[in-house]
């Protein structure tokens, strides 16, 4: 859902807005609506790859998630009550053999990444051995959403600059991590493999 | 002071839609929110893994990764993730970002988690460029799992008119206030190539030098006479929404590339809106090549996950494609889509 007035980008003459020119009130809702557009818009892109075999680590059984790979951290957008941005996912995969397969991402943050049966998951399943994007087992939408517990689980206080070769200063990230785990179902040879992933902030979907 | 909020500021929007005047604080929160779009760092580096992983042997001395880009003016230093494992334990690599920065000591840590490498820049720019790591397994194999890269947030900006802070304090209230207090947020606000880009819709990269010389050991071979995609399977892609009735954006691509012999033709080709303009290369020895730009889906808020609703709700999947043109070999190490 938008929460900008008019649910896009609206552009003005910057050079109405010269010294000593009257500022026309019909220009507040444009700038509230363009900051409000943007802010909608800042979703960024935090993993995103094909032409990939990644295997499950083995050996393994059928009852045991067990981890194909780690990316991040990034720095996660916390919307205005703290909570992270719920994120669109996509799960490219495979089987090693033609048995079936499931493949579990979760995001969480880097000191609760070590575990696969938390909340916050998106689950694929094949028993191809064809690599392919696959369609989420809980439907078409591929979202993960968060609460303010994520948040606070996965803020951390990091140094920076104030400026180039400046002073140190401190800031607040969230700092987020997807896993990705697998889990053979009927045949334990048929190794989990992750062929691809897209994972990317959807900030119009929070709270404004 | 410009300050940056960790979380997304909010805004009452009635207090703008009654034709009174606009309160000073309703104009801070505005302020506000410029700021944390501008300073809260963008992902210049997607994460990304390759094959089986890139093994990159302690024989071949350095190996060079090449990513490109056109980042966030506001950015003073990247965070980097490399997830690198032991081909044979034990083994460290020397890793420079960027490449000739002085090296630091990984580990092929074998526990699959991203190791971090601050860069700190030179200077700020939001011109397109060159983002390397170089990589220099020592005793053992390296096997290079992940990487990825983001603009570490900032915690205040400044009024310069690049880095686009405004000072929100003249907007307080019985503050006098004139047009310079006013310029930075009322020019950022009209000008989207300055403001909420995503900055890499993906990038992925092999060495194609190593050792200081060309290697074809990475590079994807391309031999192909007709077009033909460079990776196994297209990747989703959506860029941000501008138009209030927008349904696509704009993605701009850049390959490191070279042929052996004749031509290549470089192309996008998009699952929903079909193929774009070719750009044609002969380079003999590696190099970027020129532009190349394809329209693709952009968000749509109205529906759950922000795919285009029109029809049933799908990915629009994005291959880059190659045909090759008069024998030889068209090579591509490194591939880069961003938003301009």
């Amino acid at each position: 859902m938008s929460n900008s007035l008019y649910g896009g980008f609206v552009d003005y003459n910057t050079s109405l807005l010269g010294a000593n020119q009257p500022v026309d009130s019909m220009l507040w809702p444009v700038l509230f609506n363009n900051a409000l557009h943007f802010a909608d818009s800042e979703a960024h892109v935090r993993v995103a790859f094909s032409h990939a075999t990644i295997n499950a680590r083995t050996p393994f059984d059928t009852t045991s998630w067990l981890l194909v790979e780690t990316y991040g951290p990034w720095a996660h957008r916390l919307d205005a009550q703290g909570v992270p941005y719920p994120m669109r996912f996509r799960i490219a995969g495979s089987a090693s053999q033609a048995a079936a397969i499931h493949l579990k991402l979760r995001v969480s943050s880097a000191s609760s990444a070590d575990r696969a049966t938390a909340s916050n998951t998106g689950l694929v399943s094949t028993s191809s051995t064809s690599a392919a994007w696959l369609t989420p087992s809980s439907g078409p939408e591929s979202l993960l959403t968060f609460t303010s517990a994520d948040a606070a689980d996965a803020l951390t206080n990091i140094d920076t600059v104030d400026g180039v070769g400046g002073d140190p200063v401190g800031i607040e990230t969230c700092q987020m991590v997807a896993t990705v785990w697998g889990r053979a179902t009927g045949s334990v040879s048929a190794v989990p493999q992750l062929r691809g992933l897209y994972l990317a902030e959807f900030i119009a979907s929070g709270v404004g | 002071m410009p300050s940056v909020s960790t979380r997304r500021t909010g805004m009452n929007v009635a207090d703008i839609l009654t034709a009174l005047p606009v309160r000073g604080l309703t104009q801070v929160d505005l302020v506000h929110l410029a700021h944390w779009v501008l300073g809260r760092g963008a992902q210049v580096v997607p994460s990304y893994s390759y094959s089986t992983g890139i093994t990159l042997t302690t024989g071949g001395g350095t190996h060079l990764f090449r990513f490109r880009t056109r980042p966030r003016y506001q950015a003073l230093e990247r965070l980097w993730f490399l997830d690198l494992a032991a081909a044979t334990n034990p083994a460290t690599a020397l890793v420079e970002i960027p490449s000739g920065a002085t090296a630091v000591t990984l580990a092929g840590a074998g526990a699959r988690r991203g190791q971090m490498i601050l860069e700190s820049l030179g200077s700020q720019s939001d011109a397109e460029g060159e983002l390397t790591v170089e990589i220099t397994p020592q005793t053992n194999s390296i096997i290079v799992r992940a990487i990825s890269a983001w603009e570490v947030p900032r915690a205040a900006l400044t009024t310069s008119t690049d880095d686009d802070g405004t000072e929100e304090t003249r907007f307080n209230a019985s503050q006098a206030m004139d047009e310079t207090d006013f310029t930075n947020v009322a020019d950022v606000l009209a000008d989207p190539t300055k403001i909420g880009r995503r900055v890499s819709l993906f990038q992925w990269a092999v060495p194609a030098t190593v050792g200081g010389s060309t290697s074809t050991a990475f590079a994807l071979p391309m031999t192909n006479a007709s077009y033909t995609p460079i990776w196994e399977l297209p990747l989703p892609v959506l860029t941000r929404k501008l138009g209030r009735t927008a349904v696509t954006g704009t993605i701009t691509g850049k390959l490191y590339a070279w042929v052996t012999a004749g031509t290549a033709d470089i192309r996008f080709n998009s699952s929903v809106n079909g193929a774009g303009g070719a750009i044609t290369i002969n380079n003999g020895t590696p190099a970027w090549t020129a532009a190349f730009t394809h329209t693709v889906d952009c968000d749509d808020f109205a529906s759950a996950d922000g795919r285009q609703t029109s029809g049933a709700p799908a990915w629009d999947d994005l291959d880059i494609e190659v045909r090759k043109n008069g024998g030889g070999t068209c090579y591509v190490a490194s591939a880069s889509g961003w938003e301009t």
